[in-house]
C-alpha cells in the first residue's frame, strides 16, 4: 500500500512538471503533418523544444504555444502557399550570423500574433509574395534586423512591435510592400529601404533608433503620416534619411526631437508636404536635391532651421517657419517677406568637422550674420505661411505648481538671505 | 576672511545702485520667459533655450567681469585699498572675502529676479518646465561663479576703473563674441589633424565653452557636436561628469585666485 502511494505520488509529479513536454507521438511537427492540405490543425497549448516545417497550406492555431530553440537553425520554417499561423510564441537561446527565428518563403501566408524573442533575424522573407503579417512582436539584442525581406513583393506588414533589433524592417530589392501602424524602438534603423520601389509606409512610429527611416534608392515610395521622434542620442542620429529617391511621396509625418530631423541627398523630383518638423537640433539638411516640391510644412522650434548645398530647381514654398520676419499685406495668409536660411554653419562643419562644437555658439551667430553666404546659396522661401496647422492642435505640456513653489522657494530664500545680509553684523 | 566676506554682502546689499540688477534681470527674464510661449513647454533644447543660453552668455560674464573688476578698482581709487594694507589683514583673505561677498549677493540678487520672472511667467501664462528652468538656473550661477573671479582677478591689474572697464569689456569681447572667429583664424593655420585636440583644449581654456558644451550635453543635445566629440559627450553624461565639472571649477578657482594673489602682493610693495 504505502509503495503503491509513493509511486502514485512520484507519477503525479512526474505529470506536474514533465507533461507539457513533448515527446515523439504528439511533437508539434506530427501534429502538422497529421493535418490535412487546407485544413485546420489547433496545436497543443505547452513548451516544446523542437524546430517545425510549415509546407503545405494549413491554418495552424498555437494558442499556448511556446517554442525553446537552442540550434543555429530555424525554429519555424514555412514554404509553399497559404500557410496561415497564428498566436505562437519563439524563444531563441543560440545567435548565429544570418540565421533566422522564422524563416519564410513561398506566396500568400498570414502570421498573426506572434512573438519572438532572439538574437537571431526574427522574420527573414526570402522570395515572400502577396504575404501578410500583423502583430508580430519582436524583441532582439540588437544583433540582426527584427524583419528583413529579400526580394519578397506585395506583402503587408501591420502593427507589429519591434524592439532592441539591428534594423527594425530591413526591406532589399523588395517591391510593392507595405507598413502600416508598426512601431520600432531602440534600435538601429527604424525602418531601412534599399533599392525597393513603390513601397508604403504609413502610420508607424520610430523612436530612439539612430535613425527613424531610412530609405535609399528607392522610386515612388509613399511615406505618409509616421511619428520619427527622439532619435538624438546617436552623433550621426536622424529622424528621416532619403538617399537616392525619387518620384516620392513624403506627407504629413510629423519628425521631432531628433538631431537631424530630415536629411535628404542625391534625390530628385519628390513632394514634402504637410509635414512638420519640430524641436529637432537641425531641421532639415538637404545636399544635391533638386526638383523638389517643398510645401506648407511647419518648422517649429527647430535650433538650426534648414541647410541646404549644391540644391537647385526645388519649389520650396508657403512653409511655415516660426522664426521668420512675417508680414501680410493682402490677407492670403501669407507673408510679403521672404525667409532665407543660411547654409553657413553646415559649410563650415562639412569641411572642418570638429567645428560642430560651435554649433549655436553666441559668437558664430554674428560671424554668421557677417558672413551672410551669396545669396543662391540660401534657402529662399518667397512667401512663408502666417500660421500652421500643426500649432492649433498642440498639447500644452506645463508643470505649474512645480514652478510656482520653486520660484517661491526663490523668492523667499534669497529675500530672507537679502534681509540678513543687510542687517548683519 | 569671514568679515570681510559679510562687509563685503552687506556694503553691497545696501547700495541702492545694486538693485538695478533686479530691474535689469527680471526684464531680460521675463521677455525670454515670453519668448518661450510660443514654444508649448517642450523642455528639450529648441532654438528658443538656444537663444536664451546666448543672451545669458552676451550678459552674465560682461556684468560679472565688471562687477569683480570694478570692486577692486574703485579700492584702489579711492584709497581704501591702503588703508586696508595697514591692517592685518593677508592678501588672500582680502581676495576670497571679496569674492564670497559678491558672489552672495549677486546669486542672492539674481535667485530672487529669477523667482520673480517665474512668476511673471506663469501669471502670464507661458507653459514652463521645471527641468527647464533649474537648467537655465544652475547654467546662470556657473556663468556667474567664472567671471566674477576672472572679473577679480583683472581688477588686480589696473589703477582705475576705466581700466577695469576696458580690460573686462576686451576679455568678454575676446572669449565670448569672436572666440569661434578667433579659433577659426588661429586654427586654420595649423595642420588638420590637430584641429580636433586643440579645439578640445580650447574648450577647456575658457569656461564659458565648458559650461556651455557641459550644459548642451547634460541636455541631452551633445550628438549634435558629432563624432569628434562622442568621448568628450560620454564623459560629460556620466556621473564623472559632475566630479568633472567640480574639480575644474575647483582648478579655475584655484588658478586664478592664486594669480591674483601674486599680483596684488607685487603691488603692495610698490
Amino acid at each position: 500500500m504505502k509503495n503503491s502511494i509513493k509511486i502514485l505520488l512520484v507519477l503525479v509529479f512526474v505529470s506536474l512538471f514533465f507533461g507539457k513536454e513533448a515527446w515523439a507521438q504528439n511533437s508539434l511537427q506530427t501534429q502538422i503533418n497529421a493535418a490535412p492540405v487546407g485544413g485546420v490543425v489547433k496545436l497543443k497549448a505547452g513548451t516544446y523544444r523542437e524546430r517545425i516545417v510549415i509546407n503545405k497550406p494549413v491554418v495552424v492555431e498555437a494558442e499556448g504555444v511556446i517554442i525553446h530553440n537552442c540550434s543555429s537553425k530555424p525554429a519555424i520554417t514555412i514554404t509553399g502557399k497559404r500557410v496561415r499561423l497564428r498566436d505562437i510564441k519563439l524563444v531563441d537561446c543560440l545567435s548565429g550570423k544570418n540565421s533566422a527565428a522564422i524563416s519564410i518563403s513561398g506566396s500568400g501566408h498570414q502570421l498573426h500574433n506572434i512573438s519572438v524573442t532572439s538574437e537571431k533575424i526574427a522574420l527573414k522573407l526570402k522570395n515572400v509574395q502577396k504575404s501578410k503579417f500583423e502583430n508580430i512582436r519582436i524583441h532582439g539584442q540588437h544583433k540582426e534586423n527584427g524583419i528583413d525581406l529579400w526580394q519578397s513583393e506585395q506583402n503587408l506588414f501591420q502593427q507589429c512591435e519591434i524592439k532592441n533589433v539591428q534594423d527594425g524592417i530591413y526591406l532589399e530589392n523588395s517591391n510593392h510592400n507595405t507598413l502600416i501602424k508598426n512601431s520600432i524602438e531602440h534600435s538601429r534603423y527604424g525602418v531601412h529601404v534599399m533599392f525597393s520601389d513603390h513601397i508604403t509606409l504609413k502610420q508607424n512610429t520610430s523612436t530612439k533608433n539612430v535613425t527613424g527611416a531610412m530609405i535609399m534608392g528607392v522610386k515612388y515610395a509613399e511615406i505618409k503620416e509616421n511619428q520619427l521622434i527622439d532619435n538624438q542620442q546617436n552623433v550621426n542620429a536622424q529622424g528621416l534619411l532619403l538617399y537616392d529617391v525619387h518620384h516620392s511621396n513624403i506627407r504629413d509625418n510629423t519628425i521631432s526631437h531628433n538631431r537631424l530631423g530630415m536629411y535628404i541627398e542625391d534625390s530628385s523630383s519628390n513632394t514634402i508636404i504637410q509635414n512638420k518638423v519640430e524641436a529637432n537640433f537641425i531641421g532639415t539638411q538637404m545636399k544635391k536635391m533638386t526638383k523638389t516640391i517643398m510645401e506648407e510644412n511647419a518648422f517649429i522650434a527647430n535650433v538650426n532651421v534648414i541647410q541646404a548645398t549644391s540644391s537647385r530647381e526645388n519649389q520650396i514654398q508657403h512653409n511655415y517657419w516660426d522664426g521668420a520676419l512675417t508680414l501680410d499685406t493682402d490677407g492670403n495668409h501669407k507673408s510679403n517677406i521672404a525667409f532665407k536660411a543660411d547654409p553657413y554653419f553646415l559649410t563650415l562643419t562639412s569641411e572642418t568637422p570638429p567645428y560642430q562644437l560651435f554649433f549655436q555658439h553666441p559668437g558664430l551667430v554674428l560671424l554668421q550674420k557677417m558672413l551672410k553666404s551669396p545669396d543662391e546659396m540660401l534657402v529662399t522661401d518667397q512667401e512663408p505661411l502666417m500660421t500652421s496647422d500643426w500649432q492649433k492642435n498642440v498639447q500644452v505640456k506645463s508643470e505649474k505648481r512645480s514652478v510656482l513653489l520653486l520660484s517661491l522657494l526663490l523668492i523667499t530664500g534669497s529675500l530672507f538671505l537679502l534681509y540678513i545680509g543687510r542687517k548683519k553684523i | 576672511m569671514i568679515n570681510l566676506w559679510f562687509s563685503e554682502w552687506k556694503t553691497l546689499t545696501r547700495q541702492r545702485s545694486f538693485y538695478t540688477f533686479l530691474f535689469l534681470w527680471v526684464i531680460v527674464f521675463s521677455l525670454l520667459f515670453l519668448l518661450e510661449k510660443n514654444n508649448m513647454g517642450i523642455s528639450g533644447f529648441t532654438n528658443i533655450s538656444g537663444t536664451i543660453v546666448n543672451i545669458l552668455l552676451y550678459l552674465l560674464p560682461l556684468f560679472m567681469m565688471m562687477n569683480g573688476s570694478f570692486s577692486i578698482a574703485n579700492e584702489m581709487e579711492n584709497g581704501q585699498w591702503r588703508l586696508l594694507c595697514t591692517y592685518p589683514v593677508s592678501i588672500a583673505a582680502y581676495i576670497g572675502g571679496k569674492f564670497l561677498g559678491i558672489f552672495t549677493a549677486q546669486t542672492l540678487m539674481f535667485t530672487f529676479s529669477f523667482g520673480v520672472s517665474m512668476l511673471i511667467g506663469l501669471i502670464t501664462g507661458v507653459p514652463l518646465s521645471l527641468a527647464w528652468l533649474v537648467r537655465i538656473y544652475w547654467f546662470s550661477l556657473l556663468l556667474i561663479f567664472a567671471f566674477l573671479m576672472m572679473g577679480i582677478f583683472l581688477g588686480t591689474f589696473v589703477k582705475t576703473k576705466w581700466q577695469a572697464f576696458t580690460l573686462s569689456v576686451a576679455a568678454w569681447f575676446f572669449g565670448i563674441m569672436i572666440w569661434p572667429t578667433a579659433l577659426i583664424a588661429i586654427l586654420g593655420l595649423m595642420p588638420y589633424p590637430l584641429i580636433e585636440p586643440l579645439m578640445k583644449l580650447a574648450m577647456f581654456i575658457n569656461p564659458a565653452e565648458f559650461f556651455r558644451v557641459f550644459l548642451m550635453i547634460r541636455w541631452d543635445s551633445g550628438a549634435v557636436f558629432g563624432q569628434s566629440y562622442d568621448s568628450v559627450v560620454h564623459l560629460f553624461e556620466s556621473g564623472t561628469g559632475i566630479i568633472l565639472l567640480i574639480l575644474y571649477l575647483l582648478a579655475y578657482f584655484l588658478l586664478l585666485f592664486t594669480f591674483a594673489i601674486i599680483s596684488l602682493k607685487r603691488r603692495r610693495m610698490t
